[in-house]
């Protein structure tokens, strides 16, 4: 079943632990990794390309939406028959693949990996609030409220993606996976995952301050 | 004539902004156009005026018909300025989102060789 699975990674700047990422990824037995390197200035592809997976690169930095659907259309042409998407940053754990995979398996098109379902994770009491407006926003634009509209970890059926139809480039783009969801009538489930919240992360989250907050508010304002 | 503090200042910008264009056209320093030039000239140089005289645009709205109906001729211009900008915005969105569309195909051409 492996064998049709694509992990799609979009990753900017991340040379420093992407081939720790890749390699993560590798030992729990998923080898078909996509790594889409969007724009970075630094050795992403070359370290991404060291570890013998896919490694496409968008030549100018288009946003974290626009290389995932790059990563999608990659693995839609490799015949995938299920796509997850990850964070190039090592804040997933891949384990949690398994957790989506049973749930695909039960007849789910869209499994959306949630950091705040499981009560007990320790997540900084900024992001829960920046998590928080951002789910509520989310729910008033396109009508569904999940726990986690941010996350990049999710995983899509075959079906899913040929009725997803995604325009935005930057981090609104995890929303409008919402309003797809809704729009299409999709059978969806949410699943607590690990997040894990490291140094490197969070000094990377940063670069998404209050302007680019209002920046991805208006544009999903003008989308709804 | 009585000047207010705010009037010189809003003069100061106006006349910084006439020379600084002028001098960026003619030395053909930047990409802009004649239309845009004069465009911008004609802006600040009426803003400048008005600014300076502010019974200028009473004159104005007078000899238009418009009388004390000054107001609603501001906020037509505002709704106009509004949509331009909305305007400019779906411009600059489809532009962005064509960019991306290249971008992609260039980056999937290598897994298609």
């Amino acid at each position: 079943m492996k064998n049709d699975i694509y992990i799609v990674i979009p990753a900017y700047n991340e040379a420093k632990v992407i081939r720790e990422v890749i390699t993560e990824i590798k030992s729990e037995g998923f080898k078909k990794i996509i790594v889409i390197d969007d724009g970075s200035d630094d050795q992403t592809l070359k370290e991404a390309r060291a570890e013998k997976v896919i490694a496409l690169k968008h030549v100018l930095n288009r946003g974290k939406g626009a290389a995932i659907k790059t990563g999608i259309e990659a693995a839609q042409i490799l015949e995938a028959n299920i796509v997850v998407t990850m964070d190039g940053d090592g804040q997933h754990n891949p384990k949690d693949i398994f957790k989506m995979l049973e749930k695909l398996d039960q007849g789910y098109d869209v499994i959306l990996g949630s950091r705040f379902a499981d009560k007990s994770t320790n997540i900084p009491t900024f992001k829960i609030l920046e998590n928080y407006i951002g789910n509520i926003v989310t729910w008033g634009i396109y009508g569904l409220f999940v726990s986690d509209s941010q996350s990049g970890f999710r995983a899509y059926s075959k079906h899913a993606l040929s009725l997803i139809d995604l325009q935005h480039n930057r981090y609104e783009y995890d929303s409008e996976v919402i309003r797809e969801i809704s729009r299409n009538k999709l059978k969806y489930t949410e699943i607590p995952i690990e997040a894990r919240f490291t140094k490197y992360s969070m000094a990377k989250k940063k670069k998404q301050n209050i302007i680019n907050g209002i920046k991805t508010l208006t544009s999903m304002f003008m989308s709804a | 004539m009585n000047i207010s503090l705010f009037s010189l200042l809003i003069l100061a910008v106006g006349l910084y902004y006439v020379i600084s264009r002028s001098i960026k056209f003619f030395k053909r320093e930047n990409a802009n156009s004649l239309v845009k030039y004069l465009t911008v000239l004609i802006v600040w140089v009426f803003i400048s005026i008005f600014a300076l005289f502010p019974s200028v645009p009473h004159f104005f709205s007078t000899k238009l018909g418009l009388g004390q109906n000054l107001n609603t001729f501001i906020f037509a211009g505002f709704i106009t300025v509004f949509i331009f900008l909305f305007r400019l915005l779906s411009i600059i969105e489809k532009l962005e989102r064509d960019i991306t569309v290249i971008i992609r195909k260039e980056a999937l051409k290598e897994l298609l060789k």
